[in-house]
């Protein structure tokens, strides 16, 4: 056996199973990145469908709607293929900080349940034509409503975001790009319903436009940040890998 | 040694099982953690598949560890966990051995 120090070997064996909890560094990366693509689409879907044709704003909507899940199967596919190699490693309970946590994730993990709903029953009234405004920022919904399977979308879209949920609340808890990335999605349609009926121009001023701007400021802040960890928890991973002796013959 | 020095006994009296230094370090690496799986204890700690097995039996005979057999689709995975038993007979180990070492050998 290569020597080495024990508590290095603690430590390592502590770090690995933390980072074997979550597996999603090079994910939080990519997840940082796909907020930040997603929102300049967001603002250019009119332009975008002017120049390149109303085809293009459609999958570029349901990317957009679908980024949660798109985001689970990369968080998957990191863990799989990136961060398996070495096998399992559970951590110990840290009791005390889930303790500490519990409220805050809770509240939070509330909030964002209570907004998904809302964002859901907006998303059903304007699919089934009880409100829609051709001004609205609910294009993206008027521009699936043209779609054939319009139908199969009322039905299967809450199971998604019902889905994602327990996901969403993760996310929370471990400050992560998940969250960003649902409430992005949500915060998104949340919007786009709230205006939904109501003249886009007219009432993009004032406080609702201060918000409006926070919001996107903050998201853009997550996504940054999560590019930043995510690749420096990747980084940190790989020096743990290389950190490990080498077995002996 | 059957009349051993005084002075040698707390030496003497030391746990051989954990005293080892491949059980020590498969010891550590399970203290550190809930439940670890065979490959990841086997890299961390450099040992080969047939040295880990046999001292996680020693371990395991001891009452130090125990063996967790479970199925990931139809691979067979084996993880270890260590018992309270274990943890504090480490404990015990580290204690007994500060308590050995000369002051400048302590942190």
């Amino acid at each position: 056996m290569n020597a080495m120090d024990l508590s290095k070997l603690e430590a390592i064996t502590k770090d690995y199973a933390v980072f074997q909890a979550r597996k999603s560094g090079l994910a939080t990366a990519l997840a940082g990145v796909l907020v930040l693509l997603a929102m300049p689409l967001m603002f250019l879907h009119h332009d975008l469908a002017r120049h390149f044709g109303i085809g293009l704003v459609k999958g570029l909507a349901l990317l957009i709607y679908l980024a949660p899940l798109l985001w689970l199967a990369l968080r998957l596919a990191c863990g799989s293929l990136l961060y398996r190699g070495l096998g399992e490693a559970k951590a110990i309970p840290d009791l005390a900080y889930e303790q500490k946590r519990m409220h805050w994730i809770f509240g939070i993990g509330l909030a964002l349940i209570a907004f998904q709903t809302n964002a859901l029953i907006g998303y059903e009234q304007a699919m089934l034509g009880i409100s829609r405004h051709p001004e609205s920022v609910a294009t993206m919904t008027s521009l699936a409503r043209g779609t054939r399977g319009s139908w199969v979308w009322v039905g299967i879209l809450p199971c998604f975001y019902a889905a994602a949920a327990p996901w969403a609340i993760r996310g929370v808890e471990e400050a992560r790009a998940y969250a960003v990335l649902v409430a992005q999605a949500l915060i998104w349609i949340g919007i786009g319903f709230a205006a939904s009926g109501v003249n886009y121009s007219r009432n993009f001023e004032g406080l609702y436009a201060l918000i409006f701007a926070g919001l996107e400021l903050t998201m853009l802040f997550w996504a940054i940040l999560a590019v930043k960890r995510g690749w420096r928890e990747h980084r940190e991973y790989l020096v743990l890998l290389r950190s490990l002796p080498v077995e002996e013959v | 040694m059957s009349e051993a020095d005084p002075d040698l006994q707390p030496i003497l009296t030391l746990d051989r099982t954990v005293h080892e230094p491949a059980r020590l370090a498969i010891l550590t690496v399970l203290s550190a953690a809930e439940e670890v799986e065979f490959l990841f204890l086997q890299r961390v700690t450099g040992l080969s598949k047939g040295n880990l097995s046999s001292h996680t039996q020693k371990l395991e005979v001891a009452g130090y560890l125990e063996t967790v057999k479970a199925f990931r689709g139809r691979i067979p995975v084996t993880s270890f966990r260590i018992t309270d038993e274990g943890r504090v007979a480490l404990k015990a180990y580290h204690k007994q051995l500060r308590a050995l070492l000369p002051e400048e050998g302590k942190r």
